[in-house]
């Protein structure tokens, strides 16, 4: 892979929803790019906009205005058909392995049918059928159960269905939507290791979304942490651990229980809840929790930063 | 080429997998006739259900084959010496007695049951075809769509559809067709709900996302991925409207709205019994009690049904 | 430290209409006074199984509760009838569910759910229950201006708060708390485990948190007892479960974790699945999916063995090195 080979760039993506209450801000101007065969991983809490960028990337959520650059062309201009032959590129991986399959298909057909939505092969034919077989193979899926229905699987095997269907159209990039989220310890590393495994052999990118900062750092190349619809911190994986400057990504990092009895971290506890980001006002969104806030985070709003090469944030501080 | 690593795991998984799966492939049919077997009330509606749509059919055999000849005789051929003739067990055509014609009531009930059976199935056809798709285009598409057909389903459920019924057939005349229509309009608006609100709690879910995804149509969408899974609460609903019908259309021959008299219809049956109910018993019970099984039985096959259908029971 | 609820061989199976659920096959637990045990398991384990056994609170039926017993202060809980169970529950033990949202009752306000457990279970007057619940509310960190507020008005953090408040109200000696900040955000579980802690220090409550979460457990608790299809497979202290442990189960889970203190290439993952509770196989459950099982794995199921400091191991890669050897 030659470096710098960027696949996906994000231009001031933004997605707004019309709620009662006024417009809830689910992303809010997020830029970034990423390079093929690389993982760029979107960290976040609860209701700060990462599953809805993914969303929005992949058009599943229409988004409100900003570019999504795929190979150099905005697919946000593309027409239907245009984009239909597109999603063969783009996949995605979602969360939930008991929500995410149709209880009405079996193994053989949810991973038949984006083939036949694309109209690449006939039903039934033998090259379908070798295909299925394939890629069956490929994620671990034994060949005897082809025929079976999802609820008569454990979620690590229905994952794996879910990345089967994702990856038989030969995309080039994914969204994983928390895929590993829902899973047991052990079954979560199975499947951490087979994706690992894929990106490798298929040179894909990913765009992994996550609130598991552990899972996040042991995949991404790069890390961007959101909060309530803004990016607020973008670097490279291992800087954002050994150097996090937003003051929330120091309170994320620190927050995460270590699994090791002898480790002791200073805990940054935060006051407060994470809100809605219904019509925000200007300035910081999380100068409210800030321990170290000043009165113009509460006013301006903040660009962001490079503070080293590749290590955004958006702070006044930083 | 595939790592060695990838290879190493799913050999450890397929045995692993043959320690605990059965890999029987069995359908979420198949598991919902599994867990319907065991309540016997409804296996034995059903069984009641599957002999109605026997006689119906036998009947109907029976006609074509004799060019009319025993419907002529036996069913609406009159035989006043015997007129009222108490239900004895010396001959098949006496067994429910006679009625005020000296005809069959056995015979007539046998012939009856294609008339509620036949207008139930058709009615709750149309009106889950209708219904059916009203309400998947407004659950699926929401918004305005959505207020639009509702709101004129508000407005049909507004109106009492016996009274309804009685407007149309007094409108346009006593007949079968005019009978079907105004059982089927009133069905339109709960099937409607029914479909809507099925549609609307599968359609949040990812496996739909994931279609889309995929570049999936709406059409395909909704036919494939929404449609089989709101297809248990459908049928549900229809089973029981089925025998709502049933009640509905003797409620209108009783009225003399639906099926005319000398047509072997329960209902009707029932019209012109009414007056001999004091000297023979027997020319409104039999009737009354075909009418009170076939509904009893649907009922009893939709909440069976239901219960099988209820993802909550499965394990 | 005095030894304060035992649990000795205990057993509870599920009887299904497709087959009986092993759950609980014989587990051994202790729980001293004032300390916190962690229960590490995945879905499927027995966890839950285990807190309901313990609370009374096993659905019967479908279960079955086949053998064992259950010794909280020497009453065998498992014994007792209703009323004294009753008794127990509240003010001796309490729970804490994984699901801050189902927990509350949406229709009374928060503060008069608090006061109620005070008013049942200490016989004391209105406004003295009001008082105290008041005061829990602030020990919890919420004002007790928000006495007057119903659940659906509170965050998830802050319903977890109360559940936890409701929990401590009435003094309890051992907590159980089951997944108790699963279904929050990490800084809200920061938050939510800090003021547990600080509030188990100051009440001298002993706690048995179930987690699948072995850093909660590293970070919050003083034993761990590490359970797989029913059975305890380790337990220790904190120290020796996370540093030395000797169970090939404990070792592949601490190894599915990825570190964020080291840079791992790869996973070293688990094979296989969680066996089936309904066929489990023979011997040792572990033992497909163990590396190292051997012949006389997979037709006896080893006993836990106690090594010279306490921890203890139910695999017979141990034998050699327990203290009856």
């Amino acid at each position: 892979m030659d470096p710098g080979n960027e696949i996906l760039r994000v231009e001031q993506l933004k997605k707004y929803f019309r709620t009662p209450r006024g417009m809830l801000h689910a992303v809010d101007d997020v830029s970034f790019s990423i390079d093929e065969g690389k993982t760029l991983g979107v960290v976040g809490e609860s209701g700060c906009g990462k599953t809805t960028l993914g969303r929005a990337i992949l058009r599943l959520h229409e988004p409100t205005s900003g570019a999504v650059m795929f190979n150099g062309e905005n697919i946000l201009n593309y027409s239907a058909g245009k984009m239909k032959a597109m999603r063969k590129d783009m996949q995605i991986i979602f969360q939930d392995p008991f929500a995410s399959l149709n209880p009405n298909m079996t193994v053989s057909q949810a991973i038949a049918e984006p083939l036949l939505i694309q109209g690449l092969y006939r039903r039934g034919s033998q090259e379908i059928n070798r295909r299925i077989h394939q890629m069956m193979d490929m994620v671990g899926l034994a060949s005897r159960l082809i025929n079976t229905y999802p609820h008569e699987l454990d979620g690590g095997r229905r994952q794996r269905i879910g990345i089967a269907r994702a990856l038989v159209l030969n995309p080039k990039f994914i969204v994983c939507d928390e895929p590993v989220s829902a899973l047991d310890i052990s079954i979560q590393a199975q499947i951490l290791n087979l994706m690992q495994d894929l990106q490798q052999q298929l040179k894909l990118t990913y765009l992994f979304i996550t609130h598991n900062l552990s899972v996040v750092k042991h995949l991404s190349d790069d890390i961007i942490v959101m909060y309530l619809g803004q990016l607020v911190e973008k670097a490279p994986a291992r800087r954002l651990f050994q150097n996090p400057l937003h003051p929330y990504t120091r309170a994320l990092l620190s927050a995460i229980p270590v699994p090791d009895p002898d480790y002791r971290m200073e805990r940054i506890l935060l006051e407060g809840e994470l809100t809605s980001p219904i019509s925000p006002k200007p300035g910081c969104r999380f100068a409210r929790r800030c321990v170290c806030a000043v009165p113009a985070c509460f006013e301006e709003n903040i660009r962001l930063k490079e503070v080293e090469p590749g290590h955004f944030v958006s702070c006044h501080l930083a | 080429m595939r790592g060695d690593t990838v290879t190493t795991e799913t050999k450890t998984l397929k045995t692993a997998a043959a320690l605990c799966e059965d890999g029987s492939g069995r359908t979420l049919w198949q598991e919902m006739r599994r867990r319907f077997k065991k309540n016997r009330m409804a296996v034995v509606a059903l069984c009641v259900l599957s002999l109605l749509l026997l006689i119906s059919v036998s009947t109907l055999i029976v006609d074509v084959a004799t060019e009319k000849a025993f419907y002529k005789t036996y069913i609406v051929g009159q035989d006043m010496p015997n007129k009222l003739k108490a239900p004895s067990l010396e001959s098949v055509r006496d067994l429910f007695g006679r009625d005020e014609f000296g005809r069959s009531i056995f015979f007539r009930v046998l012939w009856g049951a294609r008339y509620s059976l036949f207008i139930g199935i058709s009615t709750v056809g149309v009106a889950v075809l209708a219904g059916g798709i009203l309400g998947a285009l407004a659950g699926y598409y929401g918004g305005r769509l959505d207020n639009v057909i509702m709101r004129v389903m508000d407005v049909l459920l507004a109106i009492p559809y016996t009274l309804f019924a009685i407007a149309i057939v007094a409108a346009l005349g006593t007949s079968i067709v005019n009978l079907l229509i105004a059982m089927t309009i009133p069905r339109i608006p709960s099937m409607a709900r029914v479909v809507r609100a099925a549609v609307m709690t599968v359609k949040d879910r990812e496996f739909i996302e994931a279609g889309r995804a995929a570049g999936a149509s709406d059409l395909r969408i909704i036919a494939k991925y929404i449609l089989p899974n709101a297809a248990s609460s459908i049928i549900v609903q229809a089973t029981l409207s089925v025998a709502q019908c049933i009640l509905g259309i003797a409620a209108l021959s009783y009225l003399s709205l639906g099926v005319k008299p000398p047509l072997p219809e329960w209902g009707a049956m029932l019209t012109s019994a009414k007056s001999f109910f004091r000297d023979a018993w027997h020319i409104t019970v039999f009737p009354g009690l075909a009418i009170t099984v076939s509904v009893l039985s649907l009922n009893i096959f939709g909440d069976g049904l239901r219960d099988a259908l209820d993802p909550k029971q499965k394990r | 430290m005095g030894t304060l609820l035992e649990i000795k061989d205990l057993v509870i199976h599920f009887e299904m209409d497709d087959g009986v659920v092993h759950a609980l096959n014989g587990v051994d637990l202790t729980i001293h006074e004032g300390e916190t045990l962690g229960l590490v398991g995945e879905t499927g384990a027995g966890k839950t199984t285990l807190a309901k056994g313990i609370m009374g609170l096993t659905p019967r039926p479908p279960g079955k509760i086949k053998s064992g017993e259950i010794l909280y202060e020497d009453r065998n809980l498992l014994t007792l009838n209703d009323q004294e169970i009753r008794e127990i529950r509240g003010r001796h033990i309490s729970m804490i569910f994984q699901d801050p949202m189902t927990s509350l009752n949406p229709v009374m306000t928060v503060g008069d759910q608090i006061a109620e457990v005070i008013e049942t279970h200490d016989r004391i007057s209105k406004q003295d229950a009001r008082r105290k619940a008041e005061e829990m509310m602030e020990m919890v960190g919420i004002s007790c201006e928000r006495y007057p507020e119903y659940a659906h008005q509170f965050s998830g953090g802050m319903k977890q708060r109360i559940v936890i408040a409701i929990a401590l109200a009435c003094n309890p000696k051992l907590l159980i708390a089951d997944e108790p900040t699963t279904a929050l955000d990490v800084t809200i579980q920061a938050q939510v485990l800090e003021m547990m802690s600080r509030l188990k220090s100051t009440r001298n409550t002993a706690m048995l948190l179930i987690t699948h979460d072995l850093g909660i457990v590293a970070q919050n608790c003083d034993h761990v007892a590490i359970l797989y299809a029913g059975k305890v497979i380790e337990y220790g202290t904190v120290r020796q479960v996370f540093k030395q442990h000797l169970h090939p189960y404990t070792k592949g889970l601490l190894g599915s974790i990825p570190s964020l203190i080291e840079d791992v290439e790869r996973l070293t993952s688990i094979e296989g699945l969680m066996p089936d509770p309904v066929n489990l196989p023979q011997g040792c459950a572990f033992s497909p999916r163990c590396a190292h099982a051997m012949e006389r794995c997979f037709c006896e199921a080893p006993p836990l063995y106690l090594m010279e400091d306490g921890h203890s191991v139910r695999c017979f890669l141990c034998e050699h090195s327990s203290k009856e050897a």
